[in-house]
């Protein structure tokens, strides 16, 4: 089936919905690389969460037959060789029992749009499906959180998922696995939900409006500058 | 792989009572657990506010649990790192009977409601801890906690039960080696201004203590040589109390040994001393002001009024949640001393008694089990006379308790309507024919001897000669071994009164007459466990009398108290703690207390204590008729 003739995606309406009864899929990928034209998706990683309750059972993990070349230095941070991968199952059930899993939930993340374009790209060119999720970013929400005065303005410095948590109180264990990193993510995301109702902020549309992936670049806040509530 | 299940099982294999569970089933609790974060000063859960829908297990940070009384915040408990919470809430669906506030950032696994209580059916270890668990919140806290709002406004002893020994006990403890002379420990002792000294082994181990009545006693008053060692006027064995124990625990052990001084016992070290004048100093009328009295006593009618002031007590050590065993120890103690000191006025009285007798305590009261005031149940032992004086004797010792009985009477203990008592001459006999009783109760087991065997066979000693008793209980314990028919029929009375719990799990109750919609919580609870036990007691030739004792010998010897035992212990103690409640607030109100409970009053949680407590009166009893189904009738 064509991805042209297929209905657009009902958007589900957020706006009187609150942060609390919202469900959430917190997303990690581990890629081959950061290059959208060679590298690809080796392992998939999530959580459910329900507001701020993160789900420990409820949770995804998958690696993946990567379909080019593993380059060696990424070998060394993820401790899956190539050898390993071979035995891995075909990427294209992995992505349907991907997309059941985080069906009508809200994806979180820290730098969620790489994730997400990875996602895209192998959706589309394996099942032939268009992928536009509702998404939230942990890092864009951050660096709000800091901007607004709410976090200290040194921690404008923290980039990296491990710097973040760190700096919210959260022991980042082993990184660089893409289920632990998005359990760490959530634990993140479960604080910065906490931050913001110390603001008052409640409801997932408010949430939604803040964490934007697409608002602005991860490492300026420009455009976030120009950003109001 | 997945990492993050792993750690949640290894977190909740690390807390009771899932560390008793196999890995697959923690496995399954894992993946229905969810991960929170609480800020510090989150309240997680509110007082009157919707009943907890999870077990709260603190993975981080720390909680506090407080009510809010009137105005007043009354703190319960500090919980952290592997404690739990929400769990009284969740099993009784009540609303929530206190706050709980994040003191900390904290982190919480929750686990479902529906997952808890489907481990509590499946896996007893769960039952139980969380049982266990529940009643010492219940006991400890909560209760004492309700009832400070009630009639009574004594704070006296409260006291007792919310200060540790550690908090009023002197750290300053003195040791000296056993070899040291009087002259020299006496110096040690002016010296540093203490009324007592640690007397050390060769191993440095505590083995006796000496205190300035020691002094005064044994060495001045005996003119004893001062370069003796102290070894030969030390008290020993040493008496301890731990660090940590509540102080009436401390005056409970010194009512017990008659002692001053006891040793404190903190982390297996020395860790102080505490004596009796501590305690008097941080309270008022006490078990111990009330004992002090009862010894000063040279007439019946100073103890009459002494013992007036026991409902006082009793209702003080209520208010204050002792538990109901704690309670019927301080009571115990108290009544063998009225006795003993009556005894005392009665050999004055009578002059000394021509032969060793023992005076012996029966039924609840040799099973130190008495609450409120009950009839006399009580008997007397003499050694077996001497030919041609059989008369003048039995006639010494009748008017002896008839003397005892009139004043027990006068200080407010009825009469034994079964006249089941010393003044009767059929109980107050010479060993020999007690032995002759005990053995005719035993081989021919039916109608009356049965129902006597029930309640002499809980004899105690309180007074005189101890070894007449303890040569009672050796004829006892050889005549009854293997005594299959008698114990069968004690095992018919043991499973005669079935819980009264109906089809549908309510209860059964009167249907008619004073008592209708009530249950009889002695008859149909209480004694049902006193006769069980005392059975098993009776098999295992266990010498001790209390039911909760008996349990804790028989743990190592019995197989069904072995599996059962910690059960029937919070079992017990809730059916003597709910009965005493009970017949406290009739006693209040002028009215004799009695056993009958309407189950309509007690709250969700009460009523699910009474019903799982019947349920497993119910299952012992099953074992009992299997274990003796051949002479079940």
């Amino acid at each position: 089936m064509l991805s042209i003739f297929r209905k657009k995606k009902k958007i589900p309406e957020y706006k009187g919905i609150s942060i609390a009864e919202t469900e959430f899929t917190v997303v990690d990928t581990e890629l081959t690389g950061l290059n959208e034209l060679r590298d690809t998706i080796i392992a998939i990683g999530g959580i459910k969460m329900k507001g701020k309750s993160i789900k420990m059972g409820e949770i995804f993990y998958r690696t993946i037959k990567p379909d080019r070349f593993v380059k060696k230095d990424s070998i060394m941070v993820h401790e899956i060789t190539p050898s390993e991968l071979e035995e891995c199952p075909d990427i294209a059930p992995i992505l349907r029992e991907y997309l059941s899993f985080v069906r009508n939930s809200v994806i979180v993340g820290h730098c969620i749009s790489i994730d997400i374009a990875f996602l895209k790209k192998a959706i589309h060119r394996h099942l032939k499906e268009s992928y536009e999720p509702m998404a939230v970013d942990t890092f864009v929400i951050y660096k709000w959180l800091i901007h607004k005065g709410l976090l200290p303005e040194n921690f404008i410095n923290n980039k990296s998922l491990k710097d973040v948590a760190i700096s919210l109180g959260i022991e980042p264990k082993e990184l660089h696995d893409a289920l632990v990193d998005a359990f760490i993510t959530a634990q993140v995301f479960q604080k910065i939900i906490t931050l913001l109702g110390d603001i008052k902020i409640y409801t997932t549309q408010e949430l939604m409006d803040i964490g934007n992936p697409n608002i602005s670049g991860y490492m300026g806040v420009e455009k976030k500058q120009a950003f109001q509530l | 792989m997945v990492k993050i299940i792993e750690d949640t099982i290894e977190f909740l294999k690390s807390v009771p009572p899932f560390e008793f569970l196999d890995t697959e089933v923690v496995n399954s609790i894992a993946v229905k657990t969810s991960m929170e974060y609480y800020p510090k000063g989150t309240h997680i859960l509110i007082q009157d506010g919707s009943p907890s829908e999870f077990l709260y297990i603190i993975k981080k940070g720390g909680i506090k649990v407080y009510r809010k009384v009137d105005t007043e915040e009354v703190t319960i408990d500090f919980r952290s790192e592997g404690d739990s919470f929400g769990f009284v809430s969740l099993i009784s669906g009540d609303k929530s009977r206190a706050n709980v506030v994040a003191i900390d950032d904290t982190i919480c696994y929750l686990i479902p409601k529906d997952v808890i209580l489907n481990l509590m059916n499946r896996y007893p270890e769960v039952r139980d801890f969380y049982l266990k668990s529940f009643m010492n919140i219940y006991i400890d806290k909560k209760y004492a906690e309700e009832t400070s709002k009630k009639t009574l406004t004594a704070t006296v002893d409260k006291i007792l039960f919310t200060t540790t020994v550690e908090e009023i006990a002197s750290k300053n403890v003195i040791s000296v080696p056993e070899h040291t002379p009087l002259r020299e420990a006496a110096r040690i002792m002016c010296e540093n201004g203490i009324s007592s000294l640690v007397i050390m082994n060769s191993e440095g181990i505590p083995v006796g203590i000496i205190t300035d009545k020691d002094l005064r006693r044994k060495v001045v008053a005996a003119a004893r040589d001062v370069n003796e060692p102290v070894k030969n006027i030390m008290s020993f064995p040493i008496i301890s109390v731990d660090a940590k124990d509540y102080c009436f625990e401390a005056i409970v052990r010194m009512l017990k040994y008659n002692i001053h001084h006891l040793l404190v016992i903190k982390n297996g070290q020395i860790g102080g001393i505490i004596t009796n004048h501590d305690i008097m100093m941080l309270q008022g009328l006490s078990p111990v002001t009330i004992v002090r009295d009862i010894e000063m006593q040279q007439s019946i009618e100073g103890i009459i009024s002494t013992s007036k002031q026991i409902t006082n007590l009793v209702g003080n050590l209520l208010q204050q949640g002792a538990k109901a065993s704690n309670i019927t120890r301080i009571i115990t103690e108290i009544n063998d001393r009225i006795v003993r000191k009556i005894a005392q006025f009665a050999e004055r009285e009578f002059g000394p008694p021509p032969l060793p007798y023992c005076w012996i305590a029966l039924g609840s009261e040799g099973r130190k089990e008495q609450t409120f005031k009950t009839d006399q149940d009580n008997a007397l032992i003499y050694s077996d006379p001497p030919a041609g004086q059989e008369e003048s004797i039995r006639k010494y010792f009748l008017e002896f308790a008839s003397y005892i009985k009139d004043s027990l009477l006068k200080c407010g203990f009825p009469p034994c309507p079964g006249d089941i008592m010393a003044s009767n001459p059929r109980w107050c006999q010479p060993l020999k024919v007690w032995k002759k009783y005990f053995s005719q109760w035993i081989y021919t087991p039916k109608g009356e001897s049965i129902s006597l065997s029930n309640i002499f066979f809980d004899f105690r000693a309180i007074y005189g000669d101890f070894s007449l008793e303890e040569s009672l209980r050796d004829y006892l314990l050889n005549t009854v071994k293997d005594q299959k028919i008698f114990l069968g029929y004690l095992a018919n009375l043991a499973v005669k009164n079935k819980p009264p719990l109906g089809f549908f799990k309510t209860f059964v109750v009167e249907k008619s007459g004073e008592h209708k919609d009530k249950l009889n919580i002695k008859i149909k609870g209480i004694a049902p466990i006193v006769e069980i036990i005392r059975l098993f007691s009776l098999e295992k030739g266990i010498r001790e009398t209390s039911t909760l004792e008996r349990i804790e010998t028989l743990k190592n010897k019995h197989g069904v108290v072995k599996d059962y035992g910690e059960e029937i212990i919070y079992a017990f103690e809730f059916l003597m703690l709910l009965r005493m409640k009970h017949q406290y607030e009739q006693v209040v109100q002028g009215m004799m207390p009695d056993n009958f409970i309407n189950p309509e009053t007690l709250s969700n949680l009460e009523k699910k204590l009474l019903k799982d407590t019947f349920h497993l009166i119910s299952k012992l009893q099953d074992i009992l008729i299997e274990r003796y189904k051949l002479m079940i009738i």
